[in-house]
């Protein structure tokens, strides 16, 4: 008799133990974890992916100075480069510290992850110290060129790099194409209106100005794109996968004068790599790849109307 | 102390008679220098003195000296006998208190060190010379091909120039209606704006935002998502035929694998925990070195040392990732 009780109790013990069990793995499926204000709005059949490369912290920085001080790019390993500052740079997911003996205030990278840096006088690269005695590693700023006089700001464009300078005298802006065969910039074109974002190659380039974007190429200005709601503040292009821009809470593809904005977040910074793009989460630390982003070049249309909102997927 | 009077007497004697002069080896050069010869009296013949006697005296090689022809035989000879007896004396009187028996390297010897010295220098500085150029040719290719790099990614042909005037930008800019304008601003839409982490309150919302009566349901992937069908023009779209598209509007999840839910979970701690990881990690060694090799190191210490050698910013932003 014992025995038998004994045998219930047994088994009894393992069921619900398994009910535990089931219950916990149901209540943690349904306990969805989701970056709070940030929305994907894709064509349902695209091939885009979505990988995580850094989980987004479930607390929010709540400092927009700091995460206005922070740069990001993605370098030739594929690794996040994180400059903070001017003064420091960061791999969050190596793990690894670096500062930079000399403040800067441009970071930027071209496709194949070649670093160059500039304080609007000069353009560096960076190369690390090693004999350095303190605890973090320090990496020196090399001059590459010297720029004329003070620029407003560079631009990495598809293997090309820009700058920008405003010309007093006959107030405008004029942008410069750089040649480092013979360590020189041309003057490609002048812009009477100030430049918020700027991208290209050797034979177009794209400026953004307010919430317009104009097109330069063959000697001409064209009108490209203009944004509804928000300024442009950055470009990226390459020509495998186009033109892309970034507002303050959104990011978009352009493509003959359409465009999707197919992330909406705050706080973002974005890289362009290969067919990949790279979206930082500087609120919440968070880095996404979305990849084979040039299928959105298929999507890129002018839509007449929504005619349906489907309950059900 | 008569003695020495009776030398100097002597000495006083001599010297303010002339009758001999002495040499002096210099104790520094070790040259011998010996005053300026009185002219050597005209050689005469004393008739009166025998061919053995009229000889002149013997000069003395060195520091001897030489005798008045004027004396006699006998006064000569005591005279070289108290020369002989003076001179230990007087050289010593006049030789310096301590005298430095280092006589130094002979000129060849100091020629030759020289010359030794100056081809050593020579030798280190072209070593030093082609290590430098080593070192530069290193340098130098190193930024060659830094540069050759960053001038091959950057390779661009020059632009042909256009006009400096800036050129006139069109007026009356057309107003595209795509899906960015389509879909609006989800992020700063008002309605949604405090809802965070409920998706499907936010998909609701979306739907009194197109007044539309429509639910929403768990994605596969445990997304609220919204399907929006809208008719597309057909100019641009590369797939010919197609009318309509769907768009899919979805919330943003995190992975949700169990370890990255106990990742997630940690927050901001995470980012620390990779970031400071190795260098704790670095410090904890060292802290359990410095116990065994008997030098004190503190880990807690450091870590204080270190952030207050960071500036405002630098020390937000290092608690931030920290805490």
């Amino acid at each position: 008799m014992g025995k038998r009780i004994n045998y219930c109790f047994k088994y009894k013990v393992i069921f619900l133990f398994f009910l535990n069990f089931f219950l916990a793995i149901s209540a943690q499926a349904q306990k969805i974890e989701i970056v709070s204000k940030t929305f994907l709005i894709l064509p349902e059949d695209s091939k885009i992916k979505i990988k995580w490369m850094i989980v987004p912290s479930k607390e929010e920085l709540d400092n927009k100075k700091l995460q206005d001080n922070m740069q990001f790019c993605i370098d030739s390993r594929k690794k996040p480069i994180i400059a903070y500052d001017g003064k420091m740079l960061m791999n969050p997911i190596t793990g690894s510290l670096i500062k930079i003996n000399k403040p800067f205030k441009k970071m930027v990278c071209n496709e194949d992850g070649a670093i160059l840096f500039s304080d609007n006088a000069n353009l560096y690269y960076a190369e690390v110290d090693v004999s350095t005695k303190s605890v973090l590693p320090e990496a020196t700023l090399k001059k590459i060129y010297e720029f004329p006089h003070i620029i407003a700001d560079i631009y990495m464009g598809n293997e090309s790099l820009f700058w920008v300078a405003y010309n007093e005298s006959n107030r405008s802006y004029e942008v410069f194409l750089l040649n480092l065969e013979n360590k020189s910039f041309q003057k490609v074109v002048t812009f009477n209106e100030k430049i918020s974002a700027l991208t290209g190659d050797k034979n177009t380039i794209f400026l953004a100005s307010g919430r317009k974007v104009w097109e330069f190429s063959d000697g001409k200005f064209r009108f490209y794109y203009e944004h509804p709601r928000e300024d442009i503040e950055e470009l990226i292009y390459s020509q495998k996968t186009g033109l892309f821009y970034k507002t303050a809470h959104g990011i978009g593809c352009i493509n003959n004068g359409h465009a999707i904005e197919f992330l909406q977040t705050e706080d973002s910074k974005v890289f362009l790599k290969e067919k990949s793009i790279f979206v930082f989460f500087a609120k919440r630390f968070g880095l996404i790849e979305l990849t084979d982003i040039d299928d959105l070049k298929r999507y890129n249309f002018k839509i007449d109307k929504i005619i349906d909102v489907k309950k059900n997927i | 102390m008569k003695k020495s009077l009776f030398f100097l007497s002597i000495l006083f004697f001599l010297c303010t008679n002339n009758a001999f002069s002495f040499c002096m080896r210099d104790p520094f050069t070790g040259n011998v220098i010996c005053p300026p010869e009185p002219p050597t009296p005209t050689p005469s013949i004393d008739r009166s003195l025998s061919p053995r006697e009229t000889a002149p005296a013997p000069r003395s090689s060195g520091s001897s000296s030489r005798v008045s022809s004027g004396l006699s035989t006998s006064q000569q000879m005591q005279l070289m006998m108290i020369q002989g007896v003076l001179q230990p004396l007087l050289n010593s009187l006049f030789q310096p208190t301590f005298p430095n028996t280092y006589q130094g390297p002979s000129p060849e010897e100091l020629k030759r060190m020289k010359e030794e010295q100056l081809k050593k220098e020579a030798q280190e500085r072209l070593e030093l010379l082609h290590r430098w150029q080593l070192v530069r040719q290193k340098s130098t290719n190193s930024v060659k091909d830094k540069n050759k790099n960053i001038s091959s990614l950057l390779a661009v042909d020059v632009m042909p120039v256009p006009e400096n005037k800036p050129l006139e930008i069109p007026s009356g800019t057309p107003f595209f209606n795509d899906a960015t304008s389509v879909f609006g601003n989800l992020v700063m839409d008002k309605s949604i704006e405090k809802i965070e982490d409920i998706g499907k309150d936010v998909i609701d919302k979306l739907g009194e935002k197109y007044n539309k009566e429509w639910g929403s349901k768990l994605y596969e992937k445990g997304l609220p998502i919204l399907k929006i069908t809208a008719t597309a023009a057909t100019e641009g779209r590369e797939a010919a035929g197609v009318e309509t598209i769907n768009f899919a509007v979805s919330l943003l999840s995190k992975p949700m694998s169990s370890l990255q839910m106990g990742v997630a979970d940690l927050g901001r701690k995470i980012y620390a925990k990779v970031v400071f990881g190795a260098l704790d990690y670095f410090l904890q060694e060292t802290e359990k070195a410095g116990n065994i090799l008997g030098f004190a190191f503190s880990k807690d210490k450091f870590m204080e040392d270190f952030e207050n050698s960071l500036n405002t910013p630098q020390r937000i932003f290092y608690k931030w990732a920290k805490e």
